[in-house]
């Protein structure tokens, strides 16, 4: 086209007149390439749409520039720039003056071999989408199965951030108890301790079985809002069980012909556990135990031996005349209160019926 | 080093683990020791193929002391024929490569800086079918001294009998057992039956003569059958029968030939005679042959008496007499008698009794009423037993009365010696007074509890809080209750207990948070006792397994006695455990201690 125009002019010209050319500008327009808003840390991708009516070649000038919200109040350096038609940027976090970034603004600057520049200048505000905070709960504690007992402390951490940088997040706890559950009874408390960055841990002694919700609230600066359930499974305290005895002979008459030591060795339970835990073991607490004594002295009858709550008792032959029969009993428990349903005659007993025992019966003679 | 260094294979070095650095030897060293073996990387693997290590050790050492050079040498049988030997050296968290002293890397030298457990991997990256193998291995301290323990193990399933062995405890350094395999036994099912082959139901206990600590009680049915799982080996079995003119038997018994035969008994006879030759009726008569006890007779009106048993070897007699003879308990041991002659007992003419009925108990000058009085105390001579030869038999007043609703005592006949009177007032408060009834006394005042105080504290001194103290009675008083009384240590380490006045105790202390090994003093009164050092502790750990069966054995109890202790104080544990899920457990046992200077 200008060459047809440039030859009319010249031939109107034959002879008499000659008109330089005019250069024209390009133009240029800015188009996104992906639509969704980015976070920050994201990628914003735009290229160039231009032409140059003279068929010049041109040259492209990117700046991306971070802003407010709303892209104003942009930063006066820009963060990035480019020149190829495809420009990509990583939104910053934060701008020059500290503060979070709301909005990207790209200026494009297109212009021709003759410095002739697009007009209008060409911009385009991206805004950029704040991150929702994370929040992790985990639960630590006396865990046997996958479930707590009720009565032992539950550690409950909750590790919370959020990408934006400097982004302050804030947490709020609430606690959905089980059924039954009363809060007097119930144990919900900050665990003690120094702070730590990222990390807010709470106390639970929940005080019934059942299912247990923890709800964690995180919001940041922005206002975006995170929420996360935990529930606890809780289950109340299981009996104790009796496991090693000595002697180990539930059915058979034990001759005492010399002391002799009979004992629970071992107790499996959820908490009360036997041989006694370290102390140091905050969740663990140990068995009870409680004996009785059929003698001649006691016409037969079995009797509770007031004040022994050892896990053994020695039977001392000399103590006794030749040829009595002894019933040596001994009963097991935790903090539960749970009476026994068997028979007293009942050697042994379970109080659900289970091969889990609570009693244990020795028939001794002694000799 | 090489050619003098002393080779120990892997089963040796694991016997040296499970001794914990025993200066003595290997677990073969003790009769015990062959129950419980602690060979884990052979048990583990397929019969087709076995990974081994041998150690050899700087010369004069019979075990790794810290500063030695070890070198292991691997060994696999049966396995890949190539082999890219990994070797890995765990201490402390800190895992090194040892270097490889041959061209196929089957020997590794490392240094073991400082006593403790080291772990041992050899795993050559090409296993196939093999295992490898990843045991423990303790480096003693220089100079450690060691101690002898009994380890017993008690699963609370039917996996396998209970069964002990004897460790050695190195002082200095934690100690690690490696695997310890338990044997299944063996069940058996056997009758017992007489002379004519008639079913005889008794009472049995079967004691293996390895370990004659670990009975097994079963019963025989009417039928006589009987079922029982023990300890393989030989046992002896104590049968009681149910029918008391049965004489009971000690039978040496195995597990192939179960079925056990009743001998014949004997008929064994005597009187019992008061001071003043009147017949004593109503008294148990029991004798011990041998070790084995006969039937009870109780004397007639004329004071006579037959037992079944069978005659042989030293007699011990026990005469019970009825309470209201007011005579003491006869014990004698060890007498050579001749039980094929009448047993004549006759009580000393000179021992008289009194009557203390109308004595009232007091506490606080205040009539106790209900209370229990125990008279204890001993009687020297307090009878003759003459059988073909005559001995001199101790006596031992056991007595005891009931004071009514007044505090007074019912009519209560008592040796008209000095004695003791164990007062309680209650079931649980006690006192022990003098007395002398050789005139009847009218009140027997109980003092008010008096308190035993002290302070626990850590080898250094410093005080320990919340350590747990026990104090169990013993003596007099302990023939009259078992009941123990307990404190827990305050911050500065005090406690006190209220204990009876006159009373005697054993107390023990056991540090919470089982860092420190428990404390024992056999004798301790009311009063102050001072501070009262809880020992040093190491750790000792350990996984089980029984023998054949996949995976550790969970919930066996497992215990720590006493190697030299007699009576009940080879039945008290000095540490306990039970295993994991794994079959694992840890426990505090005390520290011997390290000699100074000898290195």
């Amino acid at each position: 086209m200008r060459v047809i125009v440039s030859s009319v002019v010249a031939l109107a010209a034959t002879g008499c007149f000659y008109v330089d050319p005019i250069n024209e500008r390009p133009s240029a327009e800015i188009v996104r390439d992906n639509v969704d808003l980015p976070h920050r840390g994201e990628v914003a991708q735009v290229h160039a749409r231009y032409d140059d009516p003279d068929g010049d070649p041109v040259r492209i000038g990117w700046s991306a520039l971070a802003c407010g919200a709303g892209g104003l109040d942009c930063d006066a350096v820009p963060f990035q720039t480019g020149t190829t038609s495809l420009f990509t940027v990583v939104v910053p976090y934060i701008r020059a003056d500290g503060t979070t970034v709301g909005a990207v603004r790209m200026l494009l600057d297109v212009a021709d071999r003759w410095n002739a520049q697009a007009r209008p200048e060409q911009q385009l505000v991206i805004d950029v989408v704040d991150h929702a905070p994370t929040v992790e709960v985990q639960t630590s504690g006396r865990q046997i199965d996958n479930h707590y007992p009720v009565t032992v402390p539950i550690r409950v951490a909750a590790m919370f951030s959020d990408l934006d940088s400097g982004d302050d997040v804030t947490l709020t706890w609430k606690l959905f108890p089980a059924a039954g559950s009363r809060p007097e009874t119930t144990t919900w408390e900050a665990w003690p301790g120094p702070p730590t960055t990222g990390l807010e841990e709470m106390k639970l002694i929940p005080d019934v079985g059942g299912n247990w919700t923890v709800r964690v609230t995180a919001v940041d600066g922005q206002g975006e809002m995170t929420v996360t359930d935990r529930v606890i499974d809780v289950r109340e305290d299981a009996p104790p069980c009796i496991g090693a005895l000595d002697p180990g002979t539930a059915d058979a008459t034990i001759i005492v012909d010399a002391p002799r030591r009979f004992a629970v060795l071992s107790v499996d339970d959820d908490i009360n556990v036997y041989p006694a835990p370290s102390s140091n073991d905050e969740f663990l607490r140990a068995a009870t135990f409680a004996w009785a004594l059929a003698s001649p002295a006691t016409g037969g009858a079995l009797e509770p031996v007031v004040g022994l709550g050892t896990s053994d008792l020695v039977i001392d032959p000399a103590n006794y005349q030749p040829g009595d029969t002894l019933d040596v009993r001994v009963e097991i428990g935790d903090a539960i209160v749970r009476p026994l349903p068997c028979d007293p005659a009942s050697p042994t007993c379970s109080v659900n019926g289970s091969t889990c025992m609570q009693r244990q019966t020795w028939h001794l003679e002694i000799r | 080093m090489s050619g003098a260094r002393r080779p120990i294979t892997a089963r040796v070095a694991i016997a040296a683990m499970l001794l914990a650095g025993c200066g003595a030897g290997s677990a073969g060293d003790s009769p015990d020791a062959s129950i419980i073996t602690g060979d884990a990387g052979i048990f583990d693997a397929p019969p087709s193929c076995a990974i081994n290590v041998t150690f050899s050790l700087p010369p004069g050492h019979a075990e790794p002391i810290a500063g030695d050079i070890i070198q292991a040498t691997g060994l696999v049988t049966n396995g890949p024929a190539f082999l890219q030997p990994v070797w890995q050296v765990k201490h402390n968290g800190v895992t090194t490569t040892p270097p490889a002293i041959d061209d196929h890397g089957l020997v590794v030298q490392f240094t073991v800086d400082e006593a403790g457990v080291y772990e041992v991997v050899f795993a050559p990256d090409n296993l196939g079918a093999c295992s490898a193998w990843d045991m423990p291995l303790n480096v003693k301290a220089a100079g450690a001294n060691s101690a002898p323990w009994r380890l017993r193990v008690v699963p609370s399933t039917g996996a396998a009998p209970p069964q002990e062995q004897i460790i050695r405890v190195s002082g200095g350094a934690p100690a690690a057992l490696g695997t310890i395999v338990l044997q299944p036994g063996s069940a058996a099912d056997g009758h017992l039956l007489d002379g004519s082959a008639a079913p005889v139901a008794a009472a049995l206990r079967f004691e293996p003569d390895a370990t004659p600590d670990l009975p097994v009680e079963a019963s025989a049915g009417n039928d006589g059958a009987f079922h029982v799982r023990v300890q393989n080996g030989p046992h002896h079995v104590l049968v009681v029968p149910i029918d008391a003119t049965r004489a009971p038997a000690r039978l040496p018994w195995n597990a192939l030939t179960p079925d056990l035969t009743l001998p014949s008994s004997d008929l064994i006879s005597g009187t019992v005679r008061a001071p003043d030759d009147s017949p004593v009726a109503g008294a148990r008569v029991v004798l011990t042959i041998a070790g084995v006890p006969t039937t009870v007779a109780t004397t007639d009106a004329s004071g006579a008496w037959s037992v079944r048993g069978h005659r042989g070897g030293t007699v011990a007699v026990t005469v019970a007499p009825p309470a209201a003879s007011g005579l003491p308990r006869l014990e004698v041991t060890g007498a050579a008698l001749d039980l094929a002659q009448p047993v004549a007992i006759h009580y000393a003419p000179g021992l008289a009794t009194t009557d203390l009925g109308g004595a009232v108990v007091r506490a606080g000058a205040v009539a106790a009423p209900g209370a229990r009085v125990s008279f204890v105390g001993p009687v020297a001579a307090a009878a003759t037993i003459t059988a073909g030869t005559t001995v001199t038999a101790g006596g031992r007043i056991q007595l005891s009365a009931v004071a009514n609703g007044a505090g007074v005592l019912p009519p209560t006949r008592v040796p008209a010696i000095a004695q003791r009177a164990v007062i309680a007032t209650t079931p649980t408060v006690f006192a022990v007074v003098a007395l002398d009834p050789t005139s009847a006394p009218a009140t027997i005042d109980a003092p008010g509890l008096v308190s035993l105080t002290g302070t626990i504290t850590d080898a250094s001194g410093a005080p320990r809080a919340n350590a747990r103290v026990l104090v169990t009675p013993t003596g007099d008083l302990g023939a009259a209750t078992m009941i123990p009384a307990a404190a827990i240590t305050d911050a500065s380490g005090g406690f006190a207990i209220q204990v009876a006045p006159g009373g005697h105790y054993a107390l023990a202390a056991t540090d919470p948070a089982l860092a420190l090994a428990r404390v024992d003093r056999p004798d301790v009164t009311g009063g102050a006792l001072g501070a009262v050092a809880l020992g040093p502790a190491l750790p000792l750990s350990a996984t089980i397994q029984v023998a054949a069966q996949p995976g550790g054995l969970v919930g066996a109890a497992v215990s720590l006695l006493c190697a030299t202790c007699t009576g009940v104080d080879r039945t008290k544990p000095v540490a306990e455990g039970v295993t994991d899920i794994a079959g694992g457990f840890s426990m505090a046992v005390p520290d011997p201690g390290v000699a100074p200077m000898l290195r």
